[in-house]
């Protein structure tokens, strides 16, 4: 009785240990434990399968430090996928960091022999977030004149042609909800209401609660939520990577976490028999 | 007259402008608006400017005094000064500023933002009691939703992910849609207010 | 002239505007609402007097949002708390810090500091290190607060605006250092967290509500009578969404759509 009573109030720091050992260890070696791939991940699959070879893709790198191990997984299919489909990616960010994240994310591109100007194009960072969107989804060529590496618009061939958010057939924002920049509800307002244009997203589990309610009512196309979706993107593509290994590591500490909650409430059942107790 | 009636004026007519520029189509309307959107960077950066000198004046000012951890202030006067001359004598997309950048911010984040699991662990364990009836309930719907969203719940049960999914779908999906939709309408009713000069909070601290 | 598919949301942008500009206008003729006492708004006099007693600092935050996208109306909402908190502690002689995340909050913070002192006759007490700008960066801006929460020895951590990952790093940190904490913010996806590490917490349009309170200024009063009107209607559209659509009709998601 005395150990669950103590067990209510843990050292934090033994918790943290805890956590750090049981994530340590799948990352090491991964268990390989098998994983069901759920309807969203499949329907985003879906609608980066029905684009038609040359389709235009925007994809907005909403991220920075911190979000990418979640999200740079999802680029990363994300990226080969539309490879695979023969799509033009055009590279942007809402953030000041994430062209920075989206260059690192495009080397993979290099690997796959896409030439840079003909096949995908860094953009770079757009200033003022949802009037920056509402800016080039109306005009395009008010917003970027050159790309990130500085050459204009003019000399880069598959710049041609873009004059506003309605010459993309797909756009995409990998987002980590930045506060005062490209939020989901920002994208949805001025890309789906007001140009609807298909938009989908790619965002942190954390954000899936938040975002679920823009795919129930269709207002964005597809939605891959942090690490658990990037993996089962991987199993769609039969290419398992990174994400795939992660979910040993977060199965691991969900685990952990569970007992823990356990724990804590055995130890506040045994503490209230004991003031019961106590009281008579 | 400068310190209040021309900063309310000014917001009024930008907000009025903003609005109309989303409803309507009116080209010499469109334009105007596109053309203040392309101020917006502009004054944001004066406004980094204006934090950035407050940095200076208190970093400056515990060093003078040698106040406790002086030397972090020092520390970061050295990595301010070390970004900016390379961001501005050799661009952002130079390697140098890309080195700092991907080998010392990069990292740096990931591990403030790696810290979370932890913090998540700590908090669930101390928040997640079954006290009564309503935080029984919460209690059972987390473990179920945590066990369903990683490949353990499938090897628990077949059935977590799609009982995961529907906790996500069903009740926490109408939960979600109550506070964007009164969040939304309270957006909005900052928005109009602060458009016809009835929140003036930003002015003065006076309401 | 009118974009296309815009006129049902224009629609609804008038019907919101009217109710809420109704509102206020009944509530400076005299028929203001009754709120009901939010806990988290009680406990911030509470917190402020703890402080004083110990003789240790209230630490004030808003969050990573800034004024002039997302999350503006909820920081102009945290700014009213700020009036109100750096009012209360200059009259009580209690000491305050304010961190910011983005420039133009910290441009706007420092003058609602300095007048919320002048207003309390304690213009002396503001100093350049009262309002201090951080880092726009959220993990940065976190480690920052964290750090002033300990090496200040921190009493009261009160966290008001929007915020994003960096929230249960803040809370969770300020718990383990002994703060009593008061929470609040409109993103949904961040109330568990504060929910889990605070004592008290706004959640979502409370943050709104609770600034009316505070100021019992009768246009903040009164835009909530609005804004309760507009949930009315938004309920009956969504009751007859559901509806048409359980019956195979798409009358109300093309009257939306218009």
């Amino acid at each position: 009785m005395e150990v669950l009573e103590r067990i209510k109030s843990i050292n934090p720091r033994i918790i943290y240990v805890l956590i750090l050992v049981v994530i340590a260890i799948p990352l090491i070696k991964p268990f390989g434990l098998p994983m069901m791939v759920m309807q969203p991940s499949k329907d985003f699959y879906d609608v980066v399968e029905s684009l038609k070879p040359g389709a235009r893709v925007m994809i907005s790198w909403d991220y920075g430090a911190g979000s990418d191990v979640e999200l740079d997984p999802i680029a990363k299919s994300l990226l080969i996928h539309l490879v695979k489909k023969g799509a033009k990616i055009y590279a942007t960010s809402s953030i000041p960091d994430g062209p920075m994240f989206a260059e690192r994310s495009l080397k993979v591109l290099e690997s796959l022999n896409q030439q840079y100007g003909s096949d995908y194009v860094n953009l770079g960072f757009f200033a003022g977030g949802e009037s920056g969107i509402a800016a080039w989804a109306e005009n395009f060529e008010s917003v970027f004149r050159t790309d990130w590496r500085k050459t204009p618009a003019a000399q880069i061939p598959m710049m041609e042609g873009i004059k506003s958010a309605k010459d993309f057939d797909l756009i995409v924002t990998l987002n980590t909800g930045p506060g005062g920049y490209g939020t989901p509800d920002v994208w949805v307002r001025q890309i789906y209401v007001a140009k609807n244009v298909p938009l989908a997203m790619g965002v942190t589990a954390i954000m899936g609660p938040q975002t679920m309610p823009y795919l129930q009512s269709h207002q964005i196309a597809g939605l891959l939520v942090g690490l658990r979706s990037a993996a089962e993107y991987e199993a769609l593509l039969r290419a398992p990577g990174i994400a795939t290994a992660q979910m040993d590591a977060q199965s691991a500490a969900h685990t952990v976490i569970l007992i823990l909650i356990i724990l804590g409430n055995l130890g506040h059942l045994a503490d209230k028999k004991h003031r019961r107790k106590t009281s008579k | 007259m400068l310190k209040r009636t021309l900063p309310l004026a000014i917001t009024f007519i930008v907000g009025i402008l903003m609005v109309l520029d989303y409803f309507v189509k009116i080209p010499s309307l469109n334009t105007s608006a596109a053309s203040i959107r392309g101020w917006m960077p502009l004054v944001t950066s004066f406004a980094v400017i204006t934090g950035t000198l407050n940095l200076v004046a208190v970093h400056s000012d515990r060093i003078r005094h040698r106040r406790p951890g002086w030397y972090n202030s020092a520390a970061l006067f050295l990595f301010l000064a070390v970004t900016v001359i390379i961001g501005l004598s050799k661009g952002t997309t130079a390697p140098l500023y890309r080195f700092l950048y991907d080998k010392i911010l990069i990292p740096c984040g990931s591990t403030m933002a790696g810290m979370t699991a932890f913090f998540i662990a700590s908090a669930s364990y101390r928040a997640f009691r079954a006290t009564n009836a309503d935080s029984t309930l919460l209690l059972i719907s987390a473990a179920l939703v945590m066990l369903g969203r990683v490949p353990i719940g499938e090897f628990v049960s077949n059935e977590m992910p799609s009982v995961a999914q529907w906790i996500m779908d069903v009740p926490n999906m109408a939960g979600q849609r109550v506070f964007l939709v009164c969040s939304g309408i309270g957006f909005m009713s900052q928005c109009l207010r602060i458009i016809v000069g009835l929140n003036r909070a930003h002015l003065s601290g006076n309401e | 002239m009118l974009a296309s598919g815009m006129l049902f949301t224009l629609v609804t942008l008038v019907i919101v505007c009217t109710a809420i500009l109704l509102g206020i206008n009944e509530a400076r003729k005299g028929k203001q609402p009754q709120i009901r006492p939010l806990a988290a708004l009680q406990a911030i006099d509470e917190a402020i007097g703890r402080a004083t007693e110990m003789g240790r600092p209230v630490h004030f935050s808003a969050g990573v949002g800034n004024l002039t996208v997302r999350g503006a109306p909820v920081m102009m909402a945290s700014l009213s708390f700020l009036s109100y908190i750096a009012e209360k502690s200059a009259r009580m002689d209690c000491s305050l810090i304010v961190t910011v995340a983005q420039g133009d909050v910290y441009a706007a913070s420092d003058e609602v500091v300095r007048g919320a002192f002048l207003r309390a006759g304690k213009p002396e007490l503001y100093q350049p290190g009262v309002v201090r700008y951080l880092s726009a960066d959220q993990y940065v801006y976190a480690g920052g607060i964290v750090g002033i929460i300990n090496r200040e020895n921190v009493a009261v951590n009160i966290m008001i605006g929007h915020y994003a990952n960096e929230a249960l790093f803040i809370a969770e940190e300020a718990h383990h250092a002994g703060c009593m904490q008061i929470a609040g913010t409109t993103n949904e996806y961040q109330i568990p967290f504060f929910v889990a590490a605070c004592d008290y917490v706004l959640l979502g349009e409370e943050v709104f509500a609770a600034g009316a309170q505070l100021s019992q200024e009768p246009s903040e009063l009164g835009a909530i009578t609005g804004q309760d009107f507009v949930k009315l209607f938004a309920l009956i559209l969504v009751l007859l969404g559901s509806i048409s659509a359980t019956f195979g009709s798409s009358f109300i998601s093309r009257l939306i759509n218009r």
